[in-house]
This record gives structure tokens, C-alpha cells and sequence, in this order.
């Protein structure tokens, strides 16, 4: 790991409240140059207040912040940011339509007697990119920059003030395994330079992966401090969770009746030539790299786009026209990955986001619709799948990842729809809420629906799925059931070119 | 910052004996934003200066003017709860005035009675062909509804300037403005009436129809809604029809109230209703409001005009008073947001 131990920064019984909240309490953690500290909890637990903290966003109502050995007290996140303390989130906030150079140098343009020195700013880009070792080509816009590249302009920008301390809030999120690998890269670079990470993330196997340090947050309190070698994925989710998990995953029965969704031989724009079935009973993955056209699959069975050739059948008979209205009435759902953009509607409570896809079934005289009976049945799904905290009538966006997917998710209960697909489940979903995610799906699927699980998480596809496709450049590649379904048997099979002849 | 209440605590969402009038108001402000305050001080602040103010006759005229503005009010709020705008909605006015009278006075010259009807028929006709023609534009070819409403506006007082040879139409049945201009039910004048009808229609429609709560989804995310299942296309048909078939409606009895048809009534219209729905708490951004807010607006911005109007305060001042309490209404309305974030 490191032989370094400086501690760069540290906080002395931090405490911070909202309102009557109470959102970190007594808060005393060190973090070293040189080494990657993960930070890890549920959504809520307090990570995000303690960064808001050292980053000048939020001022503690008690305790101490040591920096440098100084004590020190922030204003705003500029100044924490001259100290020496810089944050990257989650989602890259870049200026789309500036260049990269542009970006880079936004806020600290270099002027030559009130003019802009162009020579002085792509000088200063230069140096900010080579820094982390990026070729990422000053002239770009934004725009057109992938996220991953985004994240490492963003990355560059934050380390510009010689920055001791870097702050990195879940900067995979959205991230393709291929982008991730290189943000590491990135992260071990820095490592070796000695400045001091605090690393955000859901994810198992990236604390594995690259943290050198992990404290466990639940409920504003820290709850243990450990190098990451000492402790097992097992133990940090029952000292993150606070309860004994038996395991992420239910366990996989498989039952399966007649019926079901499936595509023979389906082809449209971005995918060729798609045979798969869904028997009811059954949860099925289909994995792949971020491109591959996974997602269209989802797409193209909840009618979102047409199809070219071949055809789409449930419980064996024609799916009929291409509308998300016409497949919600032939008993497809479809959820999708993006809950902000595609699934959710931010002005509406909770409780009419549940009911929105089915409000026939609340119609009652001359067609009103019969308000109390729409909203006990939607307070009883959100109350199944434990909606924390059980607010129906709040907006969407007052609730955490997870707890928005389960408003989400709350769609495919408001009536026995036979086939359900899942565009990415559990992106930004933290573990608690996963498991009951994961538990809902089997729920489904036990009662005697087609589960189709659309995901770049292998781990999730391996241990949620009974039977799994693998989908590269729009087609299928392989197929996966028992011993085969592993991880390490599909990996392969993700990166499968069109030229190879995988069989 | 989210944070987790346990179920228990969630459930018991009764405040605390101390705050609950905080609660109360706290709600209140959530829901309707400053509008009833201001509405309560206008009334005093107008009836302590000038006694007139509160008299029967000037509430009489107050309600005829509150009727018009408040069902143009709600056909905007139609357009805006969808994320549009509705800058015709005066031109309809105008257009369906001077159509109306020109049918009734070219029509069944023996038979008032038909004429009447023609009138009204083609009316109609008129406020679902425009409003057909704003919702293909908007919703099928998907061009900007400012510049659709605004086109479309331009085009239909062109027509009504041309058909009407720019010359105010006379000559209407005398029982049209008997019945439609002067008649009142036990003391209520007929539009107040009608503006009554309008907004329980209304109120029905956005929160105990399905259409309604569709048209909320697809003003708050189009492409969420499309993909929950909602019929984008046929919601905004239907609220823009309905919008521009209330505003052609307005012209209807406009016209009664001065039994002439004219081009150029309504003018004030697309603004006025914008300003009223803002002020009322209606998003410009689509997917929120409520029909009390509508109304209030529009009863606003009338007892405030009509105030002045009487303590004799130019016309210049009225729209600088105007204008400040626009910007001050959207000021409220930001805190109004922050607030609305945490749950009620």
C-alpha cells in the first residue's frame, strides 16, 4: 500500500445538522497523503454531509477541521479549494459548449492587459492535463467528450490548485468497466504523488479494487475505520447495514409456467438479428458494454422503437404496434435506466408516479378517477417495497437513489403485468436498498412473470439471473445457464468482435 | 441530504401541538404561495380608502370583468400546465367576436333564435379549428408553442381585421345581449355564472379525469410520461383544444356584453392570463398549478386595476404596479420551490 503516514487532513468531533435532522454527529477521521480512502454507507449515512464539510459547501455547527496541521474554517468551496481540498462528483459539471482548454482555465482565465491570453491558457491546460497523464485534446468541446473523459477534465480542473486533498464522490457511477479502469489509472497516479483521496462508492469490488483505507458510515456516526485487506465484503455490508445480511442475492428458485416474451429474429438500427426468450417464471440478463445495444433490446420490446425485421411475441402471440401504451396494455413494463430523465416525473408526488401507467384501473364513474382507492393502493405497494422515509405524497426528488427506483419500480405492481424489463436496476442504488430490489424482482418472477434484466454489472447478472445473454455490436453472442453463468466464462464474450467467431 | 425516519415516525405526520400554526401556514404558503395575503390586503386597502370600492355595483362590475379574464385565465393554464403557451387565446377572442356577430347578422334575418345558434355554432367551430392548429404545430411537428401561439395569433386577427373590413360589426339580434350580455340569476350577472360553470369543469377535468392528470405528467416530463404509457399527443390535443375552445367562448359573451362584434377586443388577453397564472402559482415550466390559482390571479390583477381605476391612478402607474408585482410574485415563487422540497 503506502509507507507514507502524514495525515493531511482531519476532523475532530464533527457535527452537523438540517433542520431538526441530525447528519453527522461527533464525526473524528484521518486521512493520509498517499492513500485512498473509501468512504462507504448507505444513502443517508452521512458521506455526502462530511464532504460537504471539507469542501467549504456546508460549515460544521461543531467540531474541527485540521488541515495541513492548521485549524481551519471555510467560507465557501473556493476557498477550501486554494488550500488545498477539491471535490469531483458524480455527475461531470463541465460547460458543454466550452473546450476542454476552456474549461479547464474556467473562473482563472489569464488575461493580457484585459484581454484573454489564449498562449497562457493552453499552456495552463497543458500542464493541468499532463498532470494526470490524460491526452485528452485541449481544442475538444465538452460535448463531445465521453463521460469517463469529462470525469478527467474534471479531475484535472480539481487538482489544479496543487490540491493535497482530493475528494472523488462516485466518479464510476456512470461509467463503462473499460472508462472505469482508466480513472484508476488516474487514481494510483495520484496515489503515488501523495495526495490524499477520499473515495465515494457503492461498489464492492472497488474498494478491493483500489482503496487502501475504508471507514464505514451508518447514520451520521462512523462506525469503523480499517485498512481494506483486513476486512471481508460480508463484514462491511453488516457494519454498513447494521443488521446481518444473509446474502445480497435470494436465493434462485426457478418455476417456470407457459408463456412469456420472445424475439425471433428481430432487427432494427442498432441491433441485428435478436432471438431470446423469457419463459414467466423466469429472470433472464442480458449483459454487454454500454453500446453494444443491450438497452435497445429493452427498447425495441416495450415499443419505443420499431423493428425492421423479425418478430416480438407475448405468452405466444403477436406483440402488435410499437407504442409503450399499447405493449403497458399487452402486460409489458419496461424500467428504465435513466430515472430521472425517462422514468420519473419530478412535479408529481410519489404516489401519482406509481399510478401514472395504470390509471384506467382507478377509473370509476363516468370515467373519474376514484382518488382514495387509487391512493391506499398506492401507498400499500410503496409500503410492500418499504419506500424510506414513507413519504407517498413528496416529490420524487426528496428521496435517494434506491428509494426512487422503488417509486419506479412501484409501477410494475399496480397491475399482474406479464413480462417486465429492467434497464439497469441499481445504478446509484446503494446496498440496502439493492437487496430489496433484487428480492421484489424474484417476487415477480415467483408469481409467474418474465424477468428481463438489462445491466452493465456482471456481478448482478451472474447472481440475480437464471439464465443470462451476452449482446456485443447489436447482436447476440452467447447464451449462459448453470455452471456457465459466471463471470468469468462471460467476460469474454463482452468484448467480442465482429470478425472473431466466438462460438 | 436525504435522511431515513423510521416507518413509525414517517406515519405520524401530525406536527407537534407547538408548531402546528407554523404547520398550518407554512402549508398554506406551499400551496397557494402569498396570493390570498395580498388578495385579503388589496380588498381592505381599497375599501378603507375608497368606500365605492365595496359597493354593489362596483362588485357587479367587478365580477363581469373577473369572469372574462378568469376563463381566459384557466384556457391559459390549460396551455401552460402542459408546458406551453398560449399567446392566440386574444386573437381567438377577437376572431370569434367578430365571426359570431357577422353570422348572426347574415343569418336567419326572421329567425333570432337560429341566428343565435349559427352564432354560437360557429364559434365553435372557430375555437376548435384554432385550437387544432396551435396542437398539431406543438405536438405533432413539435415547433416552440410561443412562436405557434404567436403565428397563429397574428394570422387570426389578420382575418378578423379583414372580414370585419376593420369596422366594428352592429346590428346583432337584440336578444343576443339581452340574453348573454344583461341577464342575471338572482342578482348574479350570467357570466359570473358562467365562469362559475368554467372552473368546476376545469377543476373536474385536471384532478378526477385521467386526461387531466396525464396533461400534468407531460408538462412536468414528456418522455417519462411517454414511457409510463401516456398518450402525449392526444393530452395536448385535447387540453389546447379545450383552452382555445374557453377563450372562443370568452368572445362569445364580450360580444353580448357589447353587442357589437370587434376586432380588436382581447388584445390585453395573452399577457393578462400569463401574468394572472403566475401570480396564481401556475409553472411556467410546465406540470404544476392548481384552478384556485387561476382564479385568484385573475381576480387579483381586475380588483387591482379596478381600485386604481377608482382612487384615479393613472394608467402608465397601473402597469408599472403591475409589472413589479409580476417580478415580486416569481421571486415568491422561487422560495415557494425551495420550500415545496422538503415534505408537506
Amino acid at each position: 500500500m503506502t509507507s507514507s503516514t502524514t495525515t493531511v487532513a482531519e476532523t475532530r468531533n464533527l457535527c452537523k445538522s438540517f433542520l431538526a435532522v441530525t447528519a453527522l454527529k461527533d464525526m473524528s477521521v484521518g486521512f493520509q497523503a498517499g492513500t485512498v480512502h473509501v468512504l462507504f454507507g448507505e444513502n443517508g449515512a452521512g458521506k455526502s454531509t462530511l464532504i460537504s464539510l471539507l469542501s467549504g459547501i456546508h460549515k460544521p455547527d461543531s467540531g474541527e477541521i485540521i488541515f495541513d496541521g492548521r485549524n481551519v474554517s471555510f467560507s465557501s468551496p473556493r476557498v477550501a479549494r486554494e488550500l488545498g481540498i477539491s471535490a469531483v462528483y458524480q455527475e461531470p459539471a463541465l460547460i458543454p459548449q466550452l473546450t476542454v482548454a476552456e474549461n479547464l482555465t474556467l473562473g482563472r482565465e489569464p488575461l493580457k492587459s484585459a484581454f484573454l491570453d489564449r498562449q497562457a491558457q493552453e499552456r495552463l491546460a497543458r500542464a493541468a492535463l499532463d498532470r494526470i497523464g490524460s491526452k485528452i485534446p485541449l481544442s475538444a468541446f465538452a460535448r463531445d467528450l465521453s463521460r469517463a473523459e469529462q470525469q478527467v477534465v474534471e479531475m484535472a480542473r480539481a487538482l489544479q490548485d496543487s490540491a493535497k486533498l482530493l475528494i472523488l464522490d462516485e466518479p464510476t457511477a456512470s461509467l463503462t468497466e473499460e472508462e472505469t479502469e482508466q480513472l484508476f489509472k488516474i487514481v494510483m497516479r495520484l496515489r503515488e504523488q501523495g495526495i490524499a483521496m477520499i473515495y465515494i462508492t457503492h461498489r464492492m469490488a472497488e474498494i478491493r479494487r483500489i482503496g487502501d483505507v475504508v471507514s464505514v458510515m451508518r447514520d451520521g456516526c462512523l462506525i469503523k475505520t480499517t485498512a481494506v485487506p483486513d476486512v471481508s465484503d460480508q463484514e462491511l455490508v453488516e457494519l454498513m447495514t447494521g443488521r446481518k445480511v444473509e446474502a445480497l442475492f435470494p436465493q434462485k428458485l426457478l418455476h417456470t409456467v407457459p408463456g412469456g416474451l420472445e424475439l425471433v429474429n428481430v432487427s432494427n438500427d442498432a441491433l441485428k438479428d435478436i432471438s431470446l426468450h423469457v419463459r414467466r417464471g423466469e429472470i433472464v440478463g442480458v449483459g454487454g458494454l454500454v453500446g453494444s445495444g443491450k438497452s435497445d433490446i429493452g427498447k425495441v420490446c416495450f415499443g419505443m422503437s420499431p423493428l425492421t425485421r423479425g418478430r416480438i411475441e407475448i405468452d405466444g402471440s403477436d406483440a402488435g404496434p410499437a407504442s409503450p401504451q399499447r405493449r403497458l396494455e399487452r402486460g409489458v413494463i419496461h424500467y428504465p435506466s435513466d430515472r430521472k430523465k425517462e422514468g420519473l416525473i419530478s412535479v408529481q408526488t410519489a404516489r401519482e408516479n406509481v399510478t401514472l401507467s395504470a390509471l384506467d384501473k382507478w377509473l370509476g364513474f363516468l370515467r373519474f378517477i376514484r382518488r382514495k382507492a387509487e391512493r391506499n393502493d398506492a401507498d400499500a405497494i410503496l409500503a410492500k417495497l418499504s419506500l424510506r422515509p414513507f413519504h407517498p405524497d413528496a416529490l420524487p426528488s426528496t428521496f435517494s437513489g434506491g428509494n426512487q427506483q422503488k417509486i419506479v419500480l412501484a409501477r410494475g405492481f399496480t397491475r399482474p403485468y406479464a413480462v417486465h424489463i429492467f434497464d439497469e436496476p441499481t445504478a446509484g442504488v446503494d446496498v440496502g436498498a439493492r437487496a430489496e430490489i433484487y428480492q421484489a424482482m424474484h417476487g415477480l418472477a415467483k408469481e409467474g412473470a418474465a424477468v428481463l434484466v438489462i445491466s452493465s454489472d456482471l456481478p448482478e447478472i451472474v447472481n440475480l439471473v437464471h439464465r443470462a445473454y451476452v449482446v456485443a455490436h447489436g447482436r447476440i453472442v452467447g447464451e449462459f445457464t448453470g455452471a456457465d453463468l459466471s463471470e468469468k466464462t462471460m467476460l469474454p464474450y463482452f468484448f467480442h468482435e465482429p470478425e472473431m467467431n466466438v462460438q | 441530504m436525504t435522511t431515513f425516519t423510521t416507518t413509525a415516525e414517517a406515519k405520524s405526520s401530525r406536527p407537534a401541538p407547538s408548531n402546528r400554526a407554523g404547520t398550518f401556514f407554512r402549508r398554506q404558503f406551499v400551496i397557494y404561495g402569498i396570493l390570498p395575503l395580498l388578495l385579503v390586503v388589496l380588498v381592505a386597502a381599497f375599501g378603507w380608502i375608497e368606500p365605492r370600492f365595496l359597493s354593489y355595483g362596483n362588485l357587479i362590475n367587478v365580477s363581469r370583468q373577473v369572469s372574462y379574464l378568469g376563463i381566459i385565465s384557466l384556457a391559459q393554464m390549460l396551455y401552460l400546465i402542459t408546458r406551453n403557451y398560449d399567446l392566440s387565446n386574444g386573437a381567438t377572442v377577437a376572431l370569434s367576436s367578430v365571426s359570431c356577430a357577422l353570422v348572426m347578422t347574415n343569418t336567419f334575418p326572421d329567425d333570432p333564435a337560429m341566428a343565435i345558434a349559427a352564432g354560437l355554432a360557429s364559434t365553435l367551430v372557430l375555437g376548435l379549428v384554432i385550437g387544432l392548429m396551435n396542437s398539431t404545430l406543438i405536438a405533432v411537428y413539435k415547433i416552440n408553442s410561443f412562436m405557434v401561439t404567436l403565428g397563429v395569433g397574428s394570422a387570426a386577427t389578420g382575418v378578423a381585421l379583414l372580414i370585419s373590413g376593420g369596422t366594428p360589426v352592429s346590428g346583432l339580434p337584440p336578444a343576443f345581449a339581452r340574453y348573454f350580455g344583461g341577464t342575471s340569476v338572482m342578482g348574479i350577472p350570467l357570466p359570473l355564472i358562467l365562469f362559475a360553470v368554467v372552473i368546476i369543469a376545469v377543476y373536474v377535468l385536471l384532478n378526477w379525469t385521467r386526461v387531466g392528470r396525464q396533461a400534468y405528467a407531460v408538462g412536468g416530463n414528456d418522455h417519462a410520461a411517454y414511457q409510463a404509457g401516456v398518450n402525449v399527443k392526444r393530452t395536448l390535443f385535447t387540453m389546447m383544444v379545450l383552452g382555445s375552445l374557453f377563450a372562443a367562448f370568452v368572445g362569445v359573451i364580450l360580444t353580448a356584453r357589447i353587442s357589437t362584434g370587434e376586432a380588436n377586443i382581447g388584445l390585453q388577453y395573452p399577457m393578462q392570463s400569463i401574468i394572472a397564472c403566475v401570480i396564481g402559482g401556475i409553472a411556467l415550466s410546465g406540470g404544476e398549478g392548481r384552478v384556485s390559482g387561476a382564479v385568484m390571479g385573475a381576480l387579483f390583477i381586475v380588483l387591482l386595476s379596478n381600485g386604481m381605476d377608482l382612487i384615479r391612478v393613472q394608467s402608465y402607474v397601473q402597469d408599472i404596479l403591475l409589472g413589479a408585482l409580476l417580478v415580486l410574485a416569481l421571486l415568491v415563487d422561487r422560495l415557494r420551490a425551495r420550500v415545496r422540497l422538503k415534505p408537506v
